[in-house]
């Protein structure tokens, strides 16, 4: 008996209940934000920026690994742009249009191997800096962060 | 009528008429779904917006063999309904039980509306754990599968919590009419 009642209850209650909805203006909002996300599909182009900014950071910790053996002392800090100074090998590459910034934690030591005055730091000493990554997945341009 | 699953590979390919069909069809029950999870009509608005919002972001990570569309969106809305309550209750919700009137108030006739508001609001006294699975399979009618894949907790645990929810409210009930019968 009493669990008829409840179930007629939780019947009841569940009839009365289907009148509740979400209001209109969050429909509206959720539609216009498909229409939005369907102009232009950022989740696909996010996942080629990050595969280009991490192929971007291999190569710039590869050949700071490969410099970095040299222990060349640091030539004149290179010409920089609006704080980035940009990176030697990336020189030749196409010029940045548009691009993004990716911030990485890096060994100081790997900044000799860029040509960036890295003063007196213990070994294994790490820096955090900004990569500017081109359009076309290759840093350009580095910005230490303090 | 297309199923879900083929309104949310539709929408996948850029279809808006087959989400906004997907939107209107599950709209309503993740409002109630969260309405009853967080009492507040605020938050429940906001969850519908994000759960859909979430589904045109990660709508292509749904995995057909975990469970119904219904299910992986009361999923999210349940993710988001606990964040925005703050921690999991899953106790007794001493401030739901303090706010629901004397026992005399819940149940009884449920042909009156004051009756039916008084059930509503004992349901929602439920430490949270039971009032979901309540909600869910009897005011949702979800399947105790899908109630599991939403929940992410074994059909089992589903049956359980529902059984003790259900006796929770009856308990409720009978005391209800002990004190009917004592006026």
């Amino acid at each position: 008996m009493r669990e008829e009642q409840v179930n007629a209850g939780l019947r009841a209650l569940a009839a009365d209940e289907r009148r509740l909805e979400a209001p209109r203006h969050v429909e509206e909002t959720v539609l216009a934000a498909f229409a939005t996300r369907r102009n232009n599909p950022w989740p696909r182009q996010s996942r080629r920026q990050w595969l280009a900014a991490a192929a971007s950071i291999v190569i710039v910790v590869a050949l700071s690994w490969l410099l970095g053996r040299e222990a060349k002392p640091p030539a004149a800090p290179p010409v920089a742009a609006g704080g980035f100074m940009a990176i030697p090998y990336a020189t030749g590459a196409a010029p940045v249009g548009g691009g993004y910034i990716v911030r990485v934690r890096m060994e100081r030591t790997a900044l000799v191997s860029l040509g960036i005055p890295a003063g007196a730091a213990p070994p294994g000493a790490r820096v955090q800096a900004d990569l500017l990554v081109g359009d076309d997945g290759v840093a350009h341009a580095i910005r230490l962060v303090r | 009528m297309q199923s879900d699953s083929e309104l949310l590979r539709r929408m996948e390919l850029g279809d808006a008429v087959a989400f906004g069909e997907l939107y209107r069809r599950r709209q309503a029950s993740i409002y109630r779904f969260a309405l009853h999870m967080s009492r507040s009509a605020a938050v429940a608005e906001d969850v519908v917006q994000e759960t859909f919002l979430a589904l045109i972001r990660n709508g292509g990570r749904y995995d057909e063999s975990r469970g119904s569309v219904a299910a992986y969106l009361a999923g999210i809305a349940r993710n988001l309904v606990l964040r925005a309550t703050g921690a999991e209750r899953t106790g007794v919700d001493a401030e739901a039980e303090a706010a629901l009137p004397s026992d005399e108030d819940v149940l009884g006739d449920l042909t009156q509306r004051e009756e039916l508001e008084a059930l509503r609001r004992a349901v929602d006294a439920l430490p949270a754990q039971y009032r979901e699975v309540v909600v869910l399979c009897e005011l949702e009618e979800m399947s105790y599968a899908d109630a599991a894949a939403a929940l992410g907790v074994p059909v089992g645990t589903v049956r359980s919590r529902l059984n003790r929810g259900r006796q929770m409210l009856a308990e409720r009930l009978v005391r209800r009419q002990s004190a009917r019968c004592s006026v």
